[in-house]
């Protein structure tokens, strides 16, 4: 009748490929919490979703869709921002994701990411895995146990959705809030172990000394002076009254140069210092103060929800 | 299995070449692509390609050939036009966009960037009722090309490029398009 066969093995791969979103498309919802972004998120179990924390908004009234027309309605367990995950609950029973072999995963693999748009329909974008690595910590704080970034069009809604390999097996939970510049993935194991915080305390801790900061260059003869390998350290510009910083003596005009013997180039580097598992323990914190290093003793403290 | 991949792929892409034409403004000026669809003459491509009635397609061989236009609608973006020789062209086969899954693999050719034939690989991201949405890349120089899947069989024209995406017509929509047309001789003047 034709010149054209379904018999190639492009074909043969195609077909896995929609195979694949076909099977993994009743676990991924489309998550309605902000009137101005659209997102994804995952069923980890029938009646848990986890999405990503950036794009909650509204934390009431916060609707999923699954396929076609349904809707349900979802609340708000906890959020973390060290790692930008949200778990959700809801009444609507759930297909759970298939959770791929994470150890099985190599530079190259094509992989999928799924997302549901606000018309209910599920809509898909093929890559590559294009990076991986060991643990690492977020510019928030957070603890990720693998650095996994795909190479794909992330596209507007596809945030929370999930990251898949050929078969339709789970990777991860993919996310614009992490890096500026990228797409990344968070791994399903370590969106596991956070959804489990949550559902146990509905947030992760994180640690807190109580004083703003900038960012400042080191001049280099300060530098060579005082033997000093970092070039830039954060300088201390207010401190909050009885917070840990003040009773360890920090002062406004102190240099910080590391926390716990982590070097603070940024501020970012301090927030990547004050892991959860900072909390409550005294941390040493390397200060230059008038032109002289001095080490003063933390106990470090318990940021609070709002952030103070 | 990757080098019969490869092997499949590079089949496609010479099976669509042989389908599409660059289309030329009267001056010369390269404006997109278009598909040979029929072995009596007639060529699809997008109604904001051919804004002129003049018109010359230039084949995958070097060869150019003057075209009328017989039939151009802005709605959904799709012109016709007619060359006035038979052609030793296989007919193209379509495939409804109903059939079309998220993920599948599809193919877009034409002439972006002042390139000849060029191939683009991507996946469907979904289809609604007015288009065929794939995340493959494009560029202006793919308006009026196929896009194609794994088999070679049409699904749509490229039309638009939109947040990254891929917009085609979709191939029940040429078809239809087609069958309203092909009988004209020439397109009637705008009202």
């Amino acid at each position: 009748m034709s010149m054209f066969t379904d018999s190639s093995a492009l074909a043969a791969l195609s077909s896995e490929l929609a195979n694949a979103v076909e099977r993994l498309a009743p676990s991924i919802v489309y998550v309605d919490s902000d009137p101005r972004r659209d997102a994804s998120g995952i069923a980890l179990s029938e009646h848990a979703v986890v999405t990503t924390e950036h794009t909650i908004d509204r934390e009431d009234e916060i609707v999923i869709r699954l396929g076609g027309e349904a809707t349900a309605r979802a609340t708000l367990v906890g959020r973390d921002p060290t790692t930008d995950l949200a778990l959700l609950h809801t009444d609507a029973s759930l297909v759970p994701v298939p959770r791929a072999a994470l150890d099985a995963l190599k530079v190259g693999h094509i992989v999928l990411a799924l997302a549901r748009d606000e018309d209910g329909e599920a809509a898909a974008s093929m890559g590559v895995l294009s990076s991986l690595d060991g643990p690492w910590r977020t510019w928030r704080g957070g603890d990720v146990d693998r650095f996994i970034r795909p190479d794909l069009n992330l596209y507007s809604g596809f945030s929370g959705g999930a990251l898949a390999d050929a078969h339709g097996a789970v990777i991860g939970v993919n996310t614009w809030g992490l890096s500026r510049r990228t797409p990344l993935t968070v791994p399903l194991s370590t969106v596991v172990r956070v959804a489990e915080q949550l559902e146990a305390g509905g947030r992760i801790k994180r640690g807190y000394l109580g004083v703003a900061m900038q960012a400042v260059r080191l001049p280099q003869r300060l530098r060579s002076e005082l033997g000093i390998e970092q070039e830039s350290a954060v300088i201390v510009v207010d401190v909050a009254p009885e917070g840990p910083a003040e009773r360890a003596g920090a002062l406004i005009g102190d240099v910080l140069l590391a926390l716990g013997g982590r070097a603070l180039e940024d501020s970012d580097d301090v927030a990547r210092a004050l892991g959860s598992e900072t909390v409550g323990t005294k941390q040493r914190l390397d200060v230059l103060r008038a032109g002289r290093r001095q080490t003063l003793e933390v106990l470090v403290g318990e940021r609070s929800r709002n952030g103070e | 299995m990757a080098s019969d991949v490869d092997a499949d792929l590079a089949a496609l892409a010479e099976r669509m070449r042989a389908w599409t034409v660059r289309i030329h403004e009267a001056r010369g000026r390269s404006m997109g692509s278009g598909v040979i669809w029929t072995d009596d003459g007639l060529v699809v491509t997008n109604a904001h390609v051919v804004r002129g009635a003049r018109t010359t397609v230039e084949f995958p061989n070097g060869r150019f050939e003057r075209a009328a236009l017989i039939a151009r609608d802005p709605d959904c973006d799709l012109a016709l036009l007619r060359l006035a020789s038979e052609l030793e062209a296989t007919p193209v086969v379509t495939r409804s966009a109903a059939q079309l899954r998220a993920g599948e693999l599809v193919a877009a050719v034409g002439n972006p960037l002042g390139l000849s034939g060029a191939l683009t690989l991507g996946t469907v991201q979904r289809v609604n009722a007015k288009w065929v949405i794939a995340d493959v890349r494009l560029a202006p120089g793919n308006s009026g090309g196929p896009l194609v899947d794994t088999s070679g069989r049409i699904v749509g024209i490229n039309s638009m490029i939109a947040r990254g995406l891929a917009l085609a017509v979709p191939a029940d929509r040429v078809v239809a398009f087609l069958r309203a047309h092909a009988g004209e001789k020439r397109a009637q003047p705008a009202a």
